[in-house]
Formats: C-alpha cells, sequence, structure tokens
C-alpha cells in the first residue's frame, strides 16, 4: 500500500496545483489531485501549463514534457 | 476528546462582539496590501490580450525599455493567448502613469485565431479549439432509457430549462502584492490572499528558494471568495519585477484585469425532468446539462442537490465546456448555488403538479432532519400560511407578491495542521498567533473571544495576531474551514498553556494544580475560595519568565455538514416586470456559534451575493469580439442598498456539534428561493438568471400568467 501511495504521488507534478492542494490534509493523508475541477500551473499561474497544454486533474504526469515529479529519484 | 468551556465560563464565546479589527478598518490605521508604500517603490502593470484567441508572433519590448521611467520588463513569452485579457508582458515603473504609458510602447505582433465565446458555438460540430483536446468534458451517470421509463409510470412529471450566467468574483480589494527582495535570496510579500503559508511555499518553490526566506504578510483583506488561492500571474510577476529592477514593486490588478482574468463562477443550462408519485415522492430524475468555466474545467455541480432520488433513478449527462474566456475559480460553495437554482425550481413545479405544498413537498423528500425542521421555522418567519398564494398570481393589482424557499447544504471542517502558539507575559498581557487570514469569517475575532475565555480573564488582556507566515502555520481558507480550523487550535493551545501557569499559582498557593479554576480574572482554588490570586498577579509570578506554548488543532471542538433553508417574500410589478425582494428569512445551522456579530454578518453577505448574483450580476460576453462588454463596476450591475429586503436571520444553534464554518452555505439557498417566489407571485416561471425586468416580462408573455 505504502509503495503505491508514492508511485502514486511520484506520478503528479510538484507544479499541479489546485485549492485541495492547500487543504489536503483536511480529509486525506495525500494530495492526490483526480477529481479537482479548478487547477492551476504554479509556474504558469493559468490553466495552459508550460508546454501549452490544459492543466487537469490526473493529467500533470510524466507522459508531458514539462512534468517535474514531486518527489524526485 | 476535547470540549469547549462550558456555558457558564463563556463570556465572550457566543455572544455579540464587535469585530477587534473594526476600529483599525473604519478608521483606515487597518493596512491591506493595496495599502502598502515602501521606499523606492516602484509600480508594476501587465499587459493584456485585447483577442480572444491569437498566436503571439512577436512582441518588442524596445520602444517602452527607453522609457526613463521604466526599471523593468518581463516578457511572459507565451506562445498562445486563448482570452482576452491573458497576460503577455509586465513592466515596473516610477509611477502608476509612467507603467501605463510603457504598456502602450509595448508592440505586439498577433495572428488572429477563431475564437468560441458561448457554449453553443464551442460544441458545434467543427468548432475552433480552445485547447488539443477539444471542448467539451463529459460527466455521465445513470441510464437514460431506464430513468425515461421511470419517468413515464410517474403520477406526475415536469420538465424544464433553467439557467444560470457567470458571475464575478468583485473583490473589493483586487488581487495583487507588493514586493520585496532582501539580498537574492529572501523574498518579502505583501498579498492580499486567502492562503498565507500556500503562497509561502509557492513563491519559495518558483524562485528556488528555502521556504524560510520567504515572508507573506496579508494582516487583512477585502475579499477573495475563492479567487485568491493562487499567487497568481500577478504575483509572480511582481516579485520577478522586483529582483530584476533591485527595488520594491507593487503590482495591484485594474478593475478591468479583475474581471478579465482572476476567476468567475460557471454559468449552467440545466433541462431536467423530475417524477413523483401519488403521494409527492420523487421518483426519478433526468438532467441533460451543460456550463463553463471559460478555458477551465470547473464547470460540474451536484445535482441531484439535497432531495432524496432513488438508486439507478438518475441520469445524467454533464459537459463542462471550454471557450475562450477567463478561467473559472472556486467561488463561494463551488457548484452549490447552479444545483440549487436548477433543483428547487423543477421540485417547486413538481409540487404545484402533485397539489402538494411546496413546503410540505419538501419536508416528504429531504432526507435530512434538520432541515425538515428548518422548513417549519422558515416558514412561520415569513408569514406562509398567510402569503402563500395557493394560485400563483392571483393577487389584485399589477404590483404582486409572493412567497418561495430554497435549500442548501455544506461540508466544513477543520485542518488538523493548524498551530496556534499562545504566549502569557508577566505583566499579563496574552497573545494568540496563527498564520491564518481574515477571509470575513471575523477570525481575528473569534481568536481574541476564545483565548479571553479559555483562560478565565477579559479580553483587555489579549492581542490576537494573524496574517503572516512567520507564525504558525494555519491552513487556506477555502471551504469554510478557517472557523474549524482555527478556534479548535486556539482553545487547545490556551489550555496548554494554561496549565503551565496553574502549576505557578499552585505552588504559590499551596493546592494542586488541578484544583484551580479561573474566571473572571481570578484563579482560585475550588476547595478553598480563600486560596486565590489576580490574574496580573498570577501571572507575575513567573518573574521575568514568559509561557510559550504551541499547539494545535483537536478532534471534539468542531465538525462538518451543515443544513440551510431561505424562504423570501417578493414584490413583482407586472407592468414592467421588476421584482422587488420584500423580506428574505434564513434558517441556517452551523454547529456552535462563537460570535453572533459575525455571524450574521457571514449571513448577511451571503444573501447579498445571492440576490445580486439572481437579480442583475452577469458577465456579458459579445459573441462577434469574444470580448467582455461590461468590465467595470457601472456596468456589471452589482445590487445596493437600494435593492436589499428586509433580512430576518435565525442561527440553528446545535452547540454540541462544535464549530462548523459559515462562509458558503448561506450564499446557497437565495436564487432558488426568489425564482419560486416570483412564480408565486406572478404565475410566471422565471428560469433563467439574471431575473431583469426584460427576462421577467418575457417569462409572463411565455406563460401567459396573470397581467
Amino acid at each position: 500500500m505504502a509503495n503505491s501511495i508514492l508511485n502514486s504521488i511520484k506520478r503528479v507534478c510538484k507544479y499541479h496545483r489546485s485549492k485541495e492542494y492547500y487543504i489536503a490534509n483536511l480529509s486525506q493523508e495525500f494530495y492526490l489531485p483526480l477529481q479537482s475541477q479548478d487547477c492551476w500551473c504554479l509556474l504558469t499561474q493559468g490553466v495552459a501549463g508550460p508546454d501549452d497544454s490544459l492543466v487537469e486533474a490526473g493529467d500533470c504526469n510524466p507522459s508531458r514534457s514539462c512534468f517535474r515529479s514531486q518527489i524526485s529519484e | 476528546m476535547a470540549q469547549w468551556m462550558p456555558l457558564e465560563k463563556r463570556k465572550y464565546v457566543g455572544k455579540k462582539i464587535p469585530r477587534t479589527d473594526g476600529p483599525a478598518k473604519v478608521c483606515g490605521t487597518a493596512k491591506y496590501a493595496y495599502d502598502i508604500v515602501l521606499p523606492g517603490m516602484l509600480y508594476g502593470r501587465i499587459l493584456r490580450s485585447p483577442h480572444p484567441h491569437a498566436y503571439i508572433k512577436n512582441v518588442d519590448l524596445s520602444a517602452a525599455r527607453k522609457h526613463p521611467g521604466v526599471k523593468a520588463m518581463i516578457d511572459l513569452n507565451k506562445y498562445t493567448v486563448r482570452y482576452q485579457g491573458d497576460e503577455i508582458a509586465a513592466v515596473a515603473a516610477t509611477s502608476m502613469d509612467i507603467a501605463e504609458e510603457a504598456l502602450r510602447l509595448i508592440r505586439v505582433e498577433y495572428q488572429r485565431l477563431p475564437h468560441v465565446a458561448t457554449e453553443q458555438d464551442a460544441m458545434a460540430e467543427n468548432a475552433p479549439r480552445v485547447f488539443e483536446r477539444g471542448n467539451v468534458a463529459w460527466d455521465n451517470a445513470g441510464d437514460k432509457e431506464t430513468v425515461e421509463k421511470i419517468l413515464a409510470a410517474s403520477a406526475h412529471v415536469v420538465e424544464d430549462e433553467m439557467y444560470t450566467q457567470v458571475q464575478v468574483h468583485n473583490c473589493l480589494e483586487p488581487h495583487g502584492c507588493v514586493a520585496l527582495w532582501e539580498g537574492d535570496d529572501k523574498l518579502k510579500v505583501w498579498i492580499s490572499t486567502q492562503a498565507v503559508h500556500g503562497n509561502r511555499g509557492d513563491f519559495a518553490s518558483l524562485f528556488d528558494i528555502p521556504e524560510e526566506n520567504v515572508e507573506i504578510i496579508c494582516e487583512y483583506m477585502g475579499g477573495g471568495f475563492g479567487s485568491k488561492f493562487p499567487i497568481g500571474v500577478e504575483g509572480k510577476v511582481c516579485a520577478r519585477l522586483a529582483r530584476q529592477a533591485g527595488r520594491p514593486v507593487k503590482l495591484m490588478l485594474t478593475r478591468k484585469g479583475e474581471y478579465l482574468a482572476v476567476g468567475n463562477r460557471p454559468s449552467a443550462l440545466m433541462h431536467l425532468k423530475l417524477g413523483c408519485d401519488s403521494a409527492g415522492k420523487i421518483t426519478g430524475m433526468w438532467q441533460e446539462s451543460h456550463g463553463t468555466g471559460g478555458i477551465g474545467s470547473g464547470a460540474g455541480m451536484p445535482l441531484p442537490y439535497v432531495y432524496h432520488v432513488p438508486k439507478g433513478a438518475y441520469y445524467k449527462k454533464h459537459g463542462s465546456v471550454r471557450i475562450n474566456a477567463g478561467s473559472a475559480r472556486p467561488q463561494r460553495a463551488p457548484g452549490h448555488p447552479q444545483a440549487e437554482f436548477g433543483m428547487d425550481i423543477i421540485v417547486d413545479q413538481l409540487a404545484y403538479k402533485a397539489g402538494i405544498d411546496p413546503v410540505e413537498f419538501r419536508i416528504i423528500n429531504d432526507p435530512n432532519e434538520t432541515r425538515k425542521r428548518q422548513y417549519k421555522i422558515g416558514a412561520e418567519r415569513i408569514g406562509w400560511e398567510q402569503k402563500f398564494n395557493k394560485v400563483p398570481g392571483s393577487a389584485a393589482g399589477h404590483k404582486k407578491r409572493g412567497v418561495g424557499l430554497g435549500v442548501g447544504r455544506w461540508g466544513g471542517g477543520g485542518a488538523r495542521s493548524t498551530k496556534v502558539t499562545v504566549e502569557i507575559f508577566p505583566d499579563g498581557r496574552v497573545t494568540a498567533t496563527t498564520g491564518t487570514q481574515d477571509l470575513g469569517s471575523g477570525v481575528r475575532t473569534l481568536i481574541h473571544q476564545i483565548t479571553a475565555d479559555a483562560l478565565g480573564i477579559s479580553m483587555d488582556w489579549v492581542t490576537p495576531r494573524i496574517g503572516r507566515s512567520s507564525y504558525p502555520p494555519s491552513t487556506a481558507s477555502s471551504g469554510s474551514i478557517t472557523t474549524g480550523s482555527v478556534t479548535p487550535a486556539v482553545k487547545n493551545t490556551c489550555d496548554s498553556a494554561k496549565k503551565q501557569l496553574y502549576e505557578k499559582v499552585a505552588a504559590a498557593l499551596g493546592v494542586s494544580p488541578d484544583d484551580l479554576e479561573g474566571a473572571n480574572g481570578v484563579i482560585r482554588a475550588r476547595s478553598d475560595s480563600g486560596k486565590s490570586v489576580k490574574w496580573k498577579e498570577a501571572c507575575a509570578l513567573l518573574q521575568g519568565q514568559q509561557i510559550s506554548v504551541t499547539d494545535g488543532w483537536v478532534e471534539g471542538l468542531s465538525s462538518s455538514g451543515v443544513a440551510g433553508v431561505q424562504f423570501a417574500e417578493v414584490e413583482v410589478d407586472v407592468e414592467t416586470g421588476r421584482i422587488k425582494p420584500v423580506k428574505v428569512v434564513a434558517v441556517q445551522d452551523f454547529g456552535l456559534c462563537i460570535n453572533r456579530i459575525t455571524s450574521l454578518s457571514q449571513i448577511n453577505g451571503a444573501i447579498i451575493m445571492g440576490l445580486s448574483w439572481a437579480l442583475s450580476e452577469d458577465r456579458t460576453l459579445d459573441p462577434n469580439t469574444g470580448t467582455m462588454v461590461n468590465p467595470n463596476m457601472e456596468n456589471y450591475k452589482l445590487a445596493g442598498t437600494m435593492e436589499m429586503p428586509e433580512f430576518d436571520i435565525v442561527i440553528d444553534e446545535q452547540p454540541e456539534r462544535g464549530v462548523i464554518g459559515l462562509g458558503e452555505p448561506p450564499r446557497v439557498p437565495t436564487a432558488g428561493a426568489l425564482a419560486n417566489a416570483v412564480y408565486n407571485a406572478c404565475g410566471a416561471r422565471v428560469t433563467r438568471m439574471p431575473m431583469t425586468p426584460d427576462v421577467v416580462l418575457a417569462a409572463l408573455k411565455k406563460g401567459g400568467a396573470a397581467r
């Protein structure tokens, strides 16, 4: 289980943000943005990422060129 | 499990205590980010796209750079702009006027692209795409055929289409900040934010500097309503400009920037069908809907709202539609007011069709026991029995009155990460400190009250301190959790600090610390009331030392889940179409009420925001140009004092549940209550917002209602 959570967190970009990011410990232990509706990128401060594609829950993952893992290897 | 102080020990908690910071706000000594002026400070401005969709071919800063008053410039290196107001470049200059002048000197070469400014255009076949992945994200649930069969077999079925428009946040203090670099890697930012500690982390990540090297200050803020979590492009470029110039920079958005670029509540078009059996029990619900949050994705809604729809009897097809307009951001109860408006109108229609009183119909179908009770309270306070028109629109004359109701629910809760430091000084002074921000709850005052009551002293001894990231960490203000996060942490930390002081006092009085209690500024032994010390004497026992305790949120003092109903009485002039709200009754639970003044303020403000949304506000885009035609407070119509009716607020106290946040829940029921009251008054269903006179007259004409 622990590895599963760790792997999930590794696949979330460190620059992905939603309001849940700031209150993650309200209802869960970790911030895993799968449902967030209003998301943005910390680097651009907009809903388009540095790759000019949409920032969306679950989509800021290693498949994108601008991805940076929350937990680097 | 932690507990609030018993009722007899509450001198301030639960009472009408004026805001601690009221005098500072009234006298102007309260400093907002907007008020900050530093020596040598520059003024920042952002160049925005005038086009709704374009490629940026070139940005030429050279002419602006030559201006002697310009001290720093940034090209944001954007390839595509996707809405009017999208940020392209920024400047910092020695005055606001020079900064504006410099923006006019920047030459941008655009390649215009086709745009979509309405949901209909965006959903059309071969529509221009806002992003490559397409313009609509669908969310489906249930089986359409099954639900249609259920509805066909139902005793009564109603069907209608409801529309709610885009609403802009309209924070009186714009988004923005003042940034000051102290060396290469220390940054100080005065910012209007609802996430003091969140912003510290974000600035640190953005500039790759240690988090402890960033200081965020937000002692006062002029409204956020959900739009002030991010530091924003304005925060990012402000700090970059300051670093480049080597001078502090202030960058607060213009009002036009506020309207275009920093969030809104998405629209919703809801085509709904609802059925019930002969006893009035809802049998099934059918929903096809969509809404737009601009280029963002946040147009979801929690339908079916509140009322019980049997399992397997709900069908949904909802589209979040992207158009070329500024992105949505969370706004005071995201999604709920839209859902309430659609649901409460269709429920109302079904009640009338089934021949059941709308209040009774809700009691039949609402599983929430608190609201079942609140319906009766609200009905009595509005005078439902006397004022409800059994035949809508049947009153004589052209100014017709009627009543209606709407409902709401919300979560709330508390963030366990919240920390507070309480210090007790030898001279008797007490500070209670946490890095929260006051988004409107009056949290500074709540901290003040609780600290005084927990220690059994006058509020005069206590100084509450908030709004700095150098203070103990506190959660972002989001989802109505500030009060539920901060107040338990304050109470718990005060208890820990008191324990340390009582050990000193006990030693001096020769009693056990557990034998001591404090009230009215005196600490005495329960076993021998002759053994006592005044608060000041007790603190003097510290003899040059001070008590400093940092502790945090604990279970047992807060909870989540609230219910509310609102009843509205309106007068509709069927000749002019003008709606005049006469009275709104709000019955709202939020657990333990800490302060009756700030609580009433929250509820009043929420109703005002709901009334304004329902009656006049409208972010209007020109579909041909894709630009907003009313990006100012003159043409974007916010309701004013003349539009406000009488408010009758009923605090439905449930103190045994502990503290629950109140910021969002009363924002939900207002629009549905108004729309249903309009129908009851004039006999025409107004299902489209804002309910302006032309919309009302069109509904009267279509409905053939009494005039």
